[in-house]
């Protein structure tokens, strides 16, 4: 059997019936990262011999107890998270050169939250420098290929860890949402992302993009995965700016069969856009799809949406300009060349780390917020966020969930939006409002195009309902089998 | 507002990044591009609006325990 290829449910339940050990599930992942690693490049580092030691802890456990089938659920799985994400001990880079020898002292919530279960952290994941880009490329270290196709971009900013789960080098990974970062790769790599609400998971040791916008969230093989990995995540975290203290359901119990009078919204400004026939063409099977299972299709009108990628431009630059003030070279042991001078030494040293888009969105976020511009750029923004807002309050008196596609496009080649502001941004047009309102938001895989590349399809819910996000995405599931299918191009 | 070199040096000098003259004059050119596109914004009637900061109310953490 070969073991890298289980979903977490499968894992887990042959792992609870002592039918196969965390060891031989560890050393398959492995195996396989060794066959793959060269041609999709999704890690930035990884640790063998600690994963290892880390399946032999869980086995010794499991071995020791008297009844396995109590096993947490995530007990022997292995893992990535994206290199974004704090975890004591373990070089954590943002995949730039300014973060090049940081090493973190303290776990990040997640992190521990997951040391806790036993699972098996494999390594940490491929990413845009500081999460900001749409296609993987701008990572000082590595480029990630999609492994649908090596000429194509895995999306971004969590690129490695889409591409990872795609591949099966990893049963699951964590990646981070600002605009779609979670959204857009899951849909690009064939796989299921989720950007839950904000607040609801801790970002507590996420290295910081926009904190208003930032939000961790998992990608992984199918639904029922997502809705396992979403339990381990969630909760309240005293340690958390912005965590929410509220109770939070079992989400596995949402995975139901049937959408029944569910009431889908589907905002034809969206689909009124330029955007991929085949994306078109699958997203409107979706609909049809739903329709015949006894959802309910409304038309929205979501007017203030067209003006949700300026919106993010201006906000999310704005806190990148702060948050990345906090991380530069200088403070974080980065030091390339000789400087006579203190001040030459932090200048150039903070401009030689960061790499072009960083300096870019760096300086648009001080233009936002510079004394002559504060109101009419920045605080218009904030303004035109809460015209996004109403759009989505509205729209949710009406209709349960909304249905769009996750983006207007397949994964793309390289080299077609590297560098560009503009270009790299309008892909993620769809995923942005859900960040901007703080909504939970899922990508599934819904088709492929005529390439073969695959489609993904965005559910957004109101705030903090990702169960129904889940019971939609499973009803689709279970009658598609899209998220069955595997790349077979490397 | 156009983004002419001249204010583009001021922004670098307040994000302290030391660029060069031909990424200054490249950055100006794309920047400006950018704002213009951003200017969209200024379509829109916000009177009366309040701003959204965050979609939550922030609490002061003071200390990491």
């Amino acid at each position: 059997m070969e073991l890298f290829k289980l979903t977490i449910h499968e894992a887990r339940n042959l792992l609870r019936k002592r039918e196969i050990s965390s060891r031989e599930l560890t050393e398959s992942v492995l195996e396989r990262i060794k066959d793959t690693e060269e041609s999709i490049k999704s890690f930035i580092s990884w640790d063998s011999k600690k994963a290892l030691k880390q399946a032999d802890k869980l086995d010794k456990i499991r071995n020791a107890s008297s009844n396995p089938l109590d096993l947490p659920d995530l007990a022997g799985i292995p893992y990535g998270l994206k290199d974004n994400i704090c975890v004591k001990g373990m070089r954590t880079t943002c995949a730039s050169k300014a973060m090049k020898h940081f090493n973190p002292s303290h776990d990040s919530t997640v992190a521990r939250k997951f040391k806790a279960q036993n699972a098996i952290l494999v390594g940490k994941l491929n990413m845009d420098e500081f999460a900001i880009g749409s296609s993987g490329e701008t990572s000082a270290f590595t480029i990630t290929h999609n492994p649908w196709g090596k000429d194509k971009v895995p999306g971004g900013s969590s690129g490695g860890s889409a591409a990872a789960v795609s591949a099966d080098q990893v049963l699951f990974s964590i990646g981070s949402d600002t605009g779609g970062s979670v959204r857009q790769p899951a849909s690009f790599c064939g796989i299921v992302g989720l950007k839950p609400t904000l607040g609801a998971v801790s970002s507590y040791g996420l290295i910081p993009f926009a904190t208003s916008l930032d939000q961790l969230g998992p990608l992984c093989k199918d639904v029922t995965d997502c809705a396992i990995v979403m339990n381990e995540m969630i909760g309240f975290d005293a340690k958390d700016r912005v965590s929410a203290k509220r109770k939070h359901p079992d989400y596995t119990k949402f995975l139901i069969d049937g959408v029944d009078g569910m009431r889908i919204g589907l905002p034809h400004r969206w689909l009124e856009q330029k955007m991929d026939e085949d994306v078109r063409k699958a997203v409107e099977e979706a609909c049809s799809l739903f329709e015949k299972m006894g959802g309910i299709i409304v038309e929205t009108f979501m007017p203030k949406l067209e003006y949700g990628v300026p919106t993010y431009y201006l906000i999310s630059s704005a806190e990148a300009s702060f948050n990345l003030t906090q991380s530069r070279g200088a403070r974080m042991g980065y030091a390339d060349g000789d400087f006579p001078e203190l001040d030459d030494f932090i200048g150039k040293t903070d401009t030689q780390e960061f790499g072009e888009m960083v300096k870019k969105r760096i300086l648009l976020g001080n233009f936002g917020l510079y004394k002559d511009n504060y109101e009419e750029y920045y605080l218009q923004a904030l303004k035109v966020r809460t015209l996004i807002r109403q759009d989505f309050e509205k729209a949710f008196e009406q209709v349960d969930w909304i249905l769009t596609p996750t983006t207007l496009s397949t994964a793309f080649s390289f080299g077609e939006t590297k560098d560009n502001l503009l270009e790299g941004y309008d892909n993620d047009a769809l995923t942005i409002p859900a960040n901007l309102a703080g909504l939970p938001a899922l990508s599934i895989p819904c088709g492929f195009d005529s390439n073969g590349m695959p489609i993904g399809m965005q559910l957004i819910g109101k705030a903090f309902d990702e169960g129904t996000l889940f019971q939609a995405a499973y009803t689709f599931e279970q009658n598609t089998d899209y998220h069955l299918k595997r790349p077979l191009s490397f | 507002m156009k983004v002419t070199p001249e204010l583009l040096t001021s922004m670098a000098k307040l994000s302290h990044l030391k660029l060069t003259e031909n990424e200054k004059k490249t950055y100006a050119v794309e920047l400006d591009e950018l704002v213009k596109y951003i200017d969209k914004l200024h379509q829109v009637n916000t009177k009366d609006i309040k701003p959204t900061a965050f979609v939550h109310m922030l609490k002061a953490i003071l200390k990491h325990s």
